[in-house]
């Protein structure tokens, strides 16, 4: 051991001298067994640190559901434009029906039913 | 054993174990009185340390050992305190006048604090100081460093360090009525 470390071999009366040092002249404290409890964390922290990346199997249920879950929403989604498209051109002739006035609507009621009474009557003969 | 043994044995995965809880019997204490006189609080100085030697866990693969184990410790530990403390600045306070009230507020409303009237003297004279001669201060007389080392952590030149020393010495004794502590410093 080099000089820059003569502490190492007097640790024990080095370490009550400081805390005394510390107490007497400045008032300061630890809690009790404080530095026991701490070792155990920090030792808990680094040494015992769990190594790699664990998964659990709720994570893996999650993150399928997820999946699922998205995959049934684009699914959906691409379904429902296709429907949509269909209701924007029936809602397009309601609103166009109503946009146009009562007489034209009228002439329009009138040829289709001569057209389907003359397209009837060369039919049944 | 020797310094580069010992780091060899925190550094290989079969000794690690075992030369790491040494470590942390040599140095934890040491360092948490070094960590609390620049933090304050109790509260703060435990979370500074437990940074502290996690950085130092995962720094020894890379120690180039330019300076001792000893010396390297203690400058994490005392950037670690400093990494704190200006975190502490930004979130609440901007002035020099302000850190030294709150740290004397924090000190007082510290539960692991049982200061006197003298202590508490000395603790208001130290915050008085200019920040480097406090520090140096600090670690000289209560680290029981050495000006050399003290200059390492600081990075500053050693006849920088004594001239704050001997600065910090003068002031105290201008401002603490206590011979005792008085005959202690100049010693």
């Amino acid at each position: 051991m080099n000089s820059q470390n003569d502490n190492f071999s007097n640790r024990n009366t080095f370490d009550l001298n400081i805390e005394r040092k510390h107490n007497t002249s400045l008032g300061l404290n630890t809690p009790e067994n404080y530095f026991q409890k701490s070792k155990q964390s920090i030792l808990e922290k680094t040494i015992h640190e769990k190594k790699g990346k664990v998964v659990s199997l709720y994570q893996n249920i999650s993150l399928w559901s997820s999946v699922a879950v998205i995959a049934l929403l684009i699914v959906l989604s691409v379904d429902r434009s296709v429907s949509f498209e269909n209701e924007i051109a029936e809602n397009d002739i309601l609103i166009s029906s109503m946009l146009t006035d009562d007489l034209s609507v009228d002439a329009l009621v009138d040829d289709y039913i001569n057209d389907e009474l003359l397209t009837d009557a060369i039919f049944s003969e | 054993m020797n310094e580069s043994d010992f780091i060899k044995q925190l550094t290989s995965k079969k000794h690690r174990e075992r030369a790491f809880s040494k470590l942390l019997d040599l140095y934890q204490e040491r360092l948490y009185w070094h960590i609390r006189k620049l933090v304050g609080t109790h509260e703060n100085a435990d979370d500074v340390l437990q940074n502290t030697f996690i950085r130092v866990y995962k720094s020894l693969p890379n120690f180039k050992q330019q300076s001792s184990l000893h010396t390297w410790m203690y400058k994490i530990a005392y950037n670690e305190s400093m990494r704190l403390i200006e975190k502490e600045k930004k979130k609440s306070f901007s002035s020099l006048e302000d850190v030294s009230d709150k740290f004397l507020g924090d000190l007082e409303g510290d539960v692991f604090f049982d200061g006197d009237e003298a202590q508490l003297r000395l603790q208001k004279v130290l915050s008085q100081l200019p920040e480097n001669q406090k520090k140096v201060f600090q670690m000289k007389y209560f680290d029981n460093l050495k000006f050399r080392e003290i200059s390492e952590i600081l990075d500053s030149k050693e006849s920088t360090i004594k001239t704050h020393y001997y600065g910090a010495v003068k002031f105290i004794e201008n401002n603490i009525t206590a011979t005792s502590f008085i005959e202690k410093i100049k010693a």
